[in-house]
């Protein structure tokens, strides 16, 4: 149990990245529209954070200087500003779509409307991060996100052609039918999403609440190199399942209910309480990571005391940061937006936001005088580089591709 | 003297500003927003303070915004005046800008200060969350 709990950063900040209430829909709709043809998307999104979120966990490790801290520093007051406003109307959004997600789950398991359930989330989750100790909460929830690995199950158990799966993994292209602005409006989606920049944020932030130092190095490249993989591939398990049970019967997934179809049909009741479980853990997580980061990056571009390591009187404005995102969150759900349109809506900002994050981070873990001797080596920059470069291609193709494809329908 | 402060020359854009403050224990006391700076005879200029606070930030980040932060701040702190930290008093920068405690515990945001008395400490639970 040891060595699992001591991944559960990695893995609840690879919830946010890979299973939130987002990624839960679009993987399913990706997986039963294309099968298993975007799994060199999630790939190349899992390579993608690994290379960063072990850049950023380097850094705070041996400098203690979390992600915004070096956008601030790097980028100067005001192109960090532009960063705050577009990261923080991400994590914004994305806390009204995991608490629209939390309240869907519930719907689902008690046949009541999700709209009675959005304040008692927003108030849960507030008090989640007033009252429980980080550490608990990242693994309570960290572990239970485990549970969607049913959809994997699901797949498994319906008995897939494996040899056609595996030839659909490996191809980069449409199916001869399919338009390819709407596949590649899809692929950059999940690329987007995978890269997100709140998730970066929420892993520095939680090492520096842990505590990391330079003798935790080996723990932060484990959570990196074990739980964003694992992440990517519970997404996989879900488009799996889509891709098998649903892609035949030509169903057109837009609902959470027929995600979870997949594992009604494979695995009966039980399989759906575990689904149902997993998906309430997903999006609950996510929405603590993504509220926790909204106030992250508030107190660190202004450099206000900030986290869970000190109590909430000792970090009042953050708190309040929190507090007001969880507020906002509830009333834009409250006013009965979908969650899955409120993160598509984000994906836009995502995409101002990402190359802003991601190179003051490249920039600092080459700076000597943060890492000393831990500075990047030529696989980091290298790959780092490559990285930049896309997240450019994905930055500049976002918008115009979801105008074209009216957001992928 | 410490080794930080004997450097003759430094480069404050790089070193110095948009860095992190914090006490001796890591506890953030704000950015280092902007830097006063003094003429000296040989006409160059000495770093005479460190200047916290939204009122000297707003000055750098300029235009709309800039402005929007700058008349938050005033209306928060009552005063047109940033935190001022002496230059003599930095302990190192490690990356991060380190001062005494004393320092540090002058230097505290004043809206932070009153947000803590009068709203945070009257909501139940507030010292259970403390690690």
């Amino acid at each position: 149990m040891k060595p699992l709990l001591a991944i559960t950063l990695g893995v609840l900040s690879a919830v946010g990245g890979f299973v939130d209430i987002g990624d839960l829909v679009e993987s399913g709709v990706v997986g039963a529209k294309y099968g298993l043809r975007m799994v060199w998307v999630v790939a190349l999104g899992v390579i993608g954070i690994c290379v960063y979120a072990e850049m950023a966990g380097r850094v705070v490790a041996i400098s203690g200087r979390p992600v915004f801290d070096l956008v601030r520093e790097r980028l100067g007051p005001r192109m960090a500003l532009a960063n705050l406003a577009g990261s923080f109307l991400v994590s914004l959004f994305t806390v009204a779509a995991e608490i629209g997600g939390v309240a869907m789950a519930v719907e689902l398991a008690s046949g009541v409307d999700r709209l009675i359930w959005v304040l008692p989330a927003g108030l849960l989750g507030w008090l989640v991060i007033w009252l429980v100790r980080f550490e608990h909460m990242q693994q309570a929830f960290g572990l239970a996100g485990l549970a969607v690995a049913v959809f994997a199950v699901a797949m498994w158990a319906a008995g897939p052609d494996w040899g056609a799966l595996g030839a659909q993994a490996v191809r980069l292209w449409p199916p001869g039918d399919e338009a390819a602005p709407t596949y590649f409006f899809h692929a950059v989606a999940l690329f987007a999403s995978a890269m997100t920049p709140y998730v970066v944020f929420f892993f520095s932030s939680g090492g520096a609440e842990e505590r990391w130092s330079r003798k935790d190095l080996r723990t932060e490249r484990v959570n990196t190199l074990l739980g964003f993989p694992l992440g990517g591939l519970l997404s996989v398990g879900i488009a799996g399942a889509a891709a098998v049970v649903l892609a035949p019967l030509g169903v057109r997934v837009d609902t959470l209910s027929q995600i979870v179809l997949p594992v009604a049909v494979t695995l009966g009741l039980a399989g759906v309480v575990v689904a149902l479980i997993g998906i309430f853990a997903t999006t609950f997580g996510a929405c603590l990571e993504t509220a926790l980061s909204s106030g992250y990056t508030l107190a660190q571009y202004f450099g206000w005391s900030w986290g869970k390591r000190v109590g909430p009187s000792r970090a009042p404005r953050f708190h309040l940061g929190v507090a007001g995102a969880l507020l906002i969150a509830v009333l834009v759900v409250q006013t009965g937006a979908d969650p899955v349109m409120l993160t598509e809506l984000s994906l836009i900002f995502s995409a101002v936001a990402l190359p802003l994050t991601y190179l003051p981070v490249l920039m600092v873990a080459n700076d000597r005088e943060y890492l000393g001797d831990k500075a990047n080596g030529r696989l980091s920059n290298s790959l780092g580089l490559v990285y930049l470069i896309i997240t450019g291609i994905a930055a500049l193709a976002a918008i115009p591709l979801s105008i074209a494809t009216g957001a992928g329908g | 003297m410490n080794e930080w402060l004997r450097q003759l020359t430094v480069d404050v854009d790089d070193r110095l500003l948009d860095r992190q403050v914090t006490g001796p224990d890591g506890m953030p006391v704000g950015k280092v927003d902007d830097v006063e700076l003094e003429p000296t005879e040989d006409g160059r200029y000495e770093i005479t303070g460190l200047l916290l606070g939204s009122t000297a930030l707003g000055e750098r980040v300029r235009g709309l915004p800039g402005r929007w932060i700058e008349r938050i701040g005033r209306w928060l702190h009552g005063s047109p005046h940033p935190r001022r930290i002496p230059a003599g008093q930095l302990l190192r920068v490690d990356p991060a800008v380190v001062v005494p405690e004393h320092i540090a515990r002058d230097a505290v945001s004043p809206s932070e200060e009153w947000l803590r008395r009068t709203v945070i400490t009257r909501i139940p639970g507030v010292s259970d969350a403390r690690e």
